[in-house]
């Protein structure tokens, strides 16, 4: 009985990877989620809210290493914020405040954080250059970051770049 | 053991020859919230027969290219104090089978659902306060460029059943997509959502369909955004609106813009008899279809939600402003890392109203009434001094409306201050210590408060966090409580685990401006969340 259980599970091709949900862009246009990728390099998928204290620690930290970060690894950072009706409009005001280079997505009826069994913010995702989510973390403390960024080194070392998505799939734009 | 089998071959040959290399994937996760309850009546935490309460959700979906199947399985056994004793049980609290392709999506079975800011539909869940009103129907869905088209038929949640018959449809245009009014980036949106519920009164001819409308817009140039949207609600008596046959509106308009270094927020809302249920007999956040966020400030640290703003849906107007203060790097108030200056201000008042008839009344617009709802003045300036070192610190000035608010007698207007200073050192390689001290100032109710919080943190797993809030101003003074707890966090990658112990004091506790009571407790806590 196990050893069928286990050959259905080994049967099929399984990983984690980004769902297929809508998120708005600051300006108001919808993407999927799915269709978001970095051309074969790693990305961060970061949650968080403008409420969330820990969360606008981690992507203070996140934003003075940002170009050094992409520079060398060539990742990408999402920003999705959870934020719903009642604070969502105070997403776009807060990145600029910050100048955050991210790309902020907002998900106001947490879709994508339920697709993806977010239940506390910060949550973090690492998604390889195939789209694989091959790393996570909750919560943040000051330090987590090396930890991300050794993830973001190791999947960009030459010898174990992945191989890319961006031939089958479509570049970040509004439906 | 051979269906078994076969069912492997069949999902394999499903994945690998009928969806070709498609793309599969299976997540899910586990949320276990476990307490003890041990009676403590000092702060009113009542004798729990059970001893022990226990929350579970455990989601699960499998997606295989375009179609994706998820479940979620819910446990209250029992449920935790503060949740409804309608809960108690278990079972599957979510099923449902989607299609999905760069086009279509449709969705059979429990799907949530938001129609522009959520005045005439929102259905979402929400664990912390036991909200899930979440739908179960058919719903389909067109994505075409520059248009979004939403319509769905369902029933609602309610605990373990589904009730009630909902139908709502949604249409999304972006003409800037098209060309249109570029370099304008615009949007144009109308819902509409009717529900239907058999007149069993004897004594009223109550409407057994119910239909709320909805217009939205937004128009983005460079930094400037405004957003508007206007609600309407037929006549919908019910319990809670006291089976008032006046109609419902609701308005909504924010305007969010840069003029470096400040960026601001200013938004005025107006919502008149705007509770919108399933269910007319229904109140509290069982069976709700919208949502009325309050324009007050989402607050998070711990004293500052002591006196927590509630929407009321029956009327209220207000008006909100924020600004937020980049403040450069190297500089007098921003350190060396930079900082933020963020001050924000919120009035809410009750509306103008005029007593018609039995069941009627009149409502003027905008009509300002006399009663003041809520006030509150915020400032809080969050700076990186080093790369070590980092403080918050906030200033509250609240008037709080608690008779209004959380519907009780004879407390009136609640006048407070409140000050905190956070602040945290990195003195070691991912070694952080942080420190929150808050005060609360007030002559009404129970007084003065403190509340103090020590936290260390060892990075990437392990934090522990010792506090205490002391009513120390209170003044009845054999009610001057301490409330001490303590917490440990553990985190590995999928897992987090906090275990704590320690007394809850009884309070309001809101998320997104809807809040629940929650009861004093007294006991140890266990928090598992995992991700598959």
């Amino acid at each position: 009985m196990l050893r069928s259980a286990a050959l259905v599970v080994a049967a099929l091709p399984l990983w984690g990877q980004l769902p297929a949900v809508t998120l708005q862009t600051l300006d108001g246009r919808s993407v999927r989620a799915d269709t978001l990728h970095n051309g074969g390099k790693p990305m961060v998928v970061n949650f968080w809210a403008t409420w969330c204290k820990p969360c606008l620690v981690e992507l203070a930290t996140l934003h003075k290493l940002y170009p050094q970060w992409q520079a060398e690894t060539g990742v990408k950072i999402l920003a999705i914020s959870i934020d719903d009706a009642r604070t969502s409009a105070k997403v776009a005001p807060l990145v600029r405040a910050r100048k955050w280079q991210f790309d902020v997505y907002l998900d106001p009826n947490s879709e994508l954080r339920r697709a993806m069994n977010v239940t506390d913010i910060p949550h973090s995702f690492v998604l390889d250059g195939s789209g694989r989510i091959v790393w996570q973390h909750q919560a943040y403390s000051p330090g987590d970051e090396e930890r991300l960024y050794a993830v973001l080194k190791e999947l960009t070392r030459p010898d174990t770049l992945q191989p890319t998505r961006s031939d089958t799939s479509q570049p970040s734009q509004a439906k | 053991m051979r269906p078994l089998r076969h069912l492997s071959l069949l999902l394999t040959l499903l994945s690998y020859l009928a969806f070709g290399q498609a793309v599969a994937s299976l997540s899910g996760g586990v949320q276990l919230e476990l307490r003890s309850y041990r009676a403590d009546s000092a702060i009113g935490a009542p004798a729990v027969p059970e001893r022990l309460g226990l929350n579970a959700y455990v989601p699960l979906s499998y997606r295989l290219g375009a179609f994706s199947v998820s479940l979620r399985y819910e446990a209250y056994l029992q449920p935790l104090q503060g949740y409804d004793r309608r809960y108690a049980g278990s079972g599957i609290a979510f099923r449902s089978l989607e299609y999905q392709d760069e086009r279509f999506q449709l969705t059979v079975g429990g799907f949530y659902e938001q129609f522009g800011s959520g005045m005439v539909l929102r259905t979402y869940e929400e664990r912390l306060l036991g909200i899930d009103n979440g739908l179960e129907g058919v719903r389909l869905r067109y994505n075409g460029p520059g248009i979004r088209l939403t319509g769905f038929v369902a029933r609602q949640r309610r605990f373990f059943e589904w009730t009630g018959l909902v139908r709502g449809a949604d249409v999304e245009l972006t003409p800037s997509a098209w060309g249109i009014g570029t370099p304008l980036s615009w949007q144009l949106g109308a819902s509409v959502v009717s529900k239907y519920q058999p007149d069993t009164d004897p004594l009223y001819r109550l409407p057994e369909n119910v239909l709320a409308y909805a217009l939205r817009g937004s128009w983005q140039w460079e930094s400037w955004r405004l957003t508007a949207e206007w609600a309407y609600k037929y006549n919908d008596p019910s319990a809670l609106n006291g089976y008032s046959y006046n109609p419902g509106t609701g308005l909504y308009v924010t305007l969010a813009g840069e003029l470096a270094p400040v960026s601001f927020l200013l938004q005025a809302k107006r919502i008149d008899n705007m509770a919108f249920y399933s269910d007319r007999t229904a109140s509290g956040t069982t069976s709700v279809l919208n949502y009325l966020p309050p324009l007050s400030r989402q607050q998070t640290y711990r004293l500052a939600t002591l006196y927590a703003y509630a929407t009321q849906p029956g009327g209220e107007i207000g008006i909100a402003a924020e600004a937020i203060v980049s403040l450069p790097e190297e500089s007098l108030l921003g350190g060396e890392g930079g900082g933020t200056l963020t001050l924000s201000y919120s009035r809410i008042h009750g509306l103008d109203t005029v007593h018609t008839g039995e069941l009627r009344y009149r409502s003027r617009f905008p009509g300002i009434g006399r009663q003041l709802y809520l006030e509150e003045f915020v400032a809080e300036h969050t700076v990186s001094w080093t790369p070590r070192l980092r403080s918050t610190v906030h200033l509250t000035r609240q008037i709080y409306n608690r008779d209004v608010s959380e519907g009780v007698r004879g407390y009136g207007l609640i006048w407070t201050w409140i000050a905190i200073a956070d602040v945290a050192y990195t003195f070691a390689p991912r070694q952080t210590v942080r420190a929150e001290l808050q005060h609360l100032w007030t002559r009404q109710d129970h007084g003065r408060w403190l509340f103090a919080l020590l936290e260390y943190s060892l990075a990437p797993r392990l934090a522990v966090t010792v506090w205490d809030e002391y009513n120390y101003g209170n003044p009845d003074r054999s009610a001057r409580f301490h409330y001490p707890s303590a917490a440990v966090t553990l985190l590995l990658q999928r897992f987090k685990l906090v275990l704590g112990y320690g007394r809850q004091r009884a309070g309001i506790v809101c998320v997104g401006g809807v809040c629940r009571y929650m009861p004093a407790a007294n006991g140890l806590s266990l928090s598992v969340t995992a991700t598959l």
